[in-house]
């Protein structure tokens, strides 16, 4: 695997459920994205995706610099593949599903699609999840978002979109590690992971892979962290806070389901992740991973984990202690 | 659209699945049973009745006027209790978790 999760060459095909895997490739302008992904893309024995690109502008720049002989990415240009051009972005995922299916390109399981920097992942999640044709055919793989060394920080606190690509993400790429002292990366690592803590941290320089930071929470095995969740106190940018709840009785689905869905219904706008594995009664482990008010289809997870549930909830403007008390009353309705 | 009924399929929910491989058309009868009831706890601090058709995903939220709504799915029932109660049920109501934490704890 690369850092985007691009399989070996020959190795068994990616496809969940006969579903092509989508992995979003975000982050805000100027991190890294479009040198991240040529990199990936240039490694020799890995299997090469079919690539769409979203840009804010007309004029599209990334395409050039991506574009091979043989397969070239769809463009998506104009407008942000979260609002103006979310149908374009549809379309252009029919296009690669058209273009195999007529002959015209090779069969792909994996897509990557490249955001524009100025793009939400939510809505786009939203999109291949409930597309009624799409979601046949494509299941969101991961949510990968770049964050400079030297500047994300800085976009992550000035602007809402910068934060709510980082809160997305299942895995936080940091770029440009060469460019930034040891210290800063430190520093920078920390932030990240006080600030999502269900992301897994990879440091890279030049679309290579430094090292890896896991998740508290990593599918089928629980990490223990000392700089990781739980450190509500500095999650907080402005009204932002992590909250992890953890249950060591096995959870009852339906006063779960009630809880999430009419705390969604309530407050959705204001819950920015949800992530985490539960210890479901009568059926065992599930992977719950939803970003703002889009919930993915619930998993079953197909390794042994840890008793217990633990589930991460990033929210806006919520008061954490009453949420929590809500979550425990609910499950002992 | 059932071929039978000619209802139109609703769209599945992450509440009524847990596995790719499961049928979101309807819910286990033991599943059916426990949601009901829990609903019911939510609700009634609200005013509202919840009761079992008994087929498909349906509940109906009825008030204590006598108006009710029929609701597919979890979604669909917040929107038919909005409508029907003066109070817009909310998880983060204390008088709620104050109510829902006194009732005993019931059977699975």
């Amino acid at each position: 695997m690369t850092v985007l999760g691009l399989p070996a060459l020959g190795a068994p095909p990616l496809r969940a459920g006969g579903r092509r895997q989508v992995t979003l490739l975000s982050g805000f302008l100027g991190s890294g994205k479009t040198t991240l992904l040529r990199e990936e893309l240039s490694k020799p024995g890995v299997t090469p995706p079919a690539v769409i690109l979203n840009d804010f502008g007309q004029a599209m720049v990334d395409d050039l610099l991506l574009d091979s002989a043989d397969d070239s990415p769809v463009v998506v240009s104009g407008g942000c593949g979260c609002c103006t051009r979310r149908g374009e972005l549809a379309r252009a995922l029919a296009e690669v599903l058209d273009a195999e299916q007529r002959g015209l390109a090779p069969t792909r399981d994996h897509v990557i699609i490249e955001t524009s920097g100025l793009s939400d992942p939510g809505p786009i999640a939203f999109t291949v999840a409930q597309d009624p044709v799409l979601k046949h055919h494509f299941a969101l793989a991961r949510i990968c978002v770049t964050v400079d060394a030297l500047t994300g920080l800085h976009s992550i606190e000035q602007h809402p979109v910068a934060m709510r690509q980082l809160l997305a993400a299942d895995d936080v790429l940091v770029t440009k590690a060469d460019l930034a002292g040891s210290d800063e990366i430190e520093h920078l690592v920390s932030r990240l992971r006080q600030l999502n803590p269900s992301a897994g941290v990879s440091v890279t320089a030049k679309g290579q892979l430094l090292r890896v930071v896991l998740p508290p929470i990593v599918f089928g095995k629980t990490v223990a962290s000392s700089d990781a969740a739980g450190d509500a106190d500095a999650a907080h940018v402005s009204s932002i806070r992590t909250l992890e709840l953890v249950t060591a009785e096995r959870l009852d689905w339906q006063a779960f389901a009630v809880w999430l869905s009419l705390l969604l219904d309530t407050h959705g706008p204001q819950v920015l992740r949800v992530k985490g594995i539960l210890d479901v009664e009568h059926v065992g482990p599930v992977v719950v991973n939803g970003v703002q008010h889009v919930i993915h289809r619930p998993e079953h997870l197909n390794r042994s984990a840890p008793p217990g549930t633990r589930l991460v909830l990033i929210v806006q403007d919520i008061d954490t202690a009453l949420l929590e008390r809500s979550f425990h009353t609910f499950l002992n309705i | 659209m059932c071929v039978l009924c000619y209802e139109l399929a609703e769209e599945s929910h992450w509440a009524d699945v847990i596995s790719d491989d499961s049928d979101a058309n309807d819910l286990p009868v033991r599943a059916r049973h426990r949601r009901k009831r829990i609903l019911a706890a939510v609700l009634s601090p609200y005013g509202l009745e919840v009761s079992d058709p008994g087929s498909g995903r349906y509940v109906v939220i009825a008030d204590r006027k006598g108006a009710s709504e029929v609701a597919a799915g979890l979604p669909a029932v917040w929107q038919a209790a909005q409508r029907l109660s003066s109070r817009r049920p909310d998880v983060l109501d204390p008088v709620l978790l104050e109510v829902l934490a006194s009732t005993p704890r019931s059977d699975r």
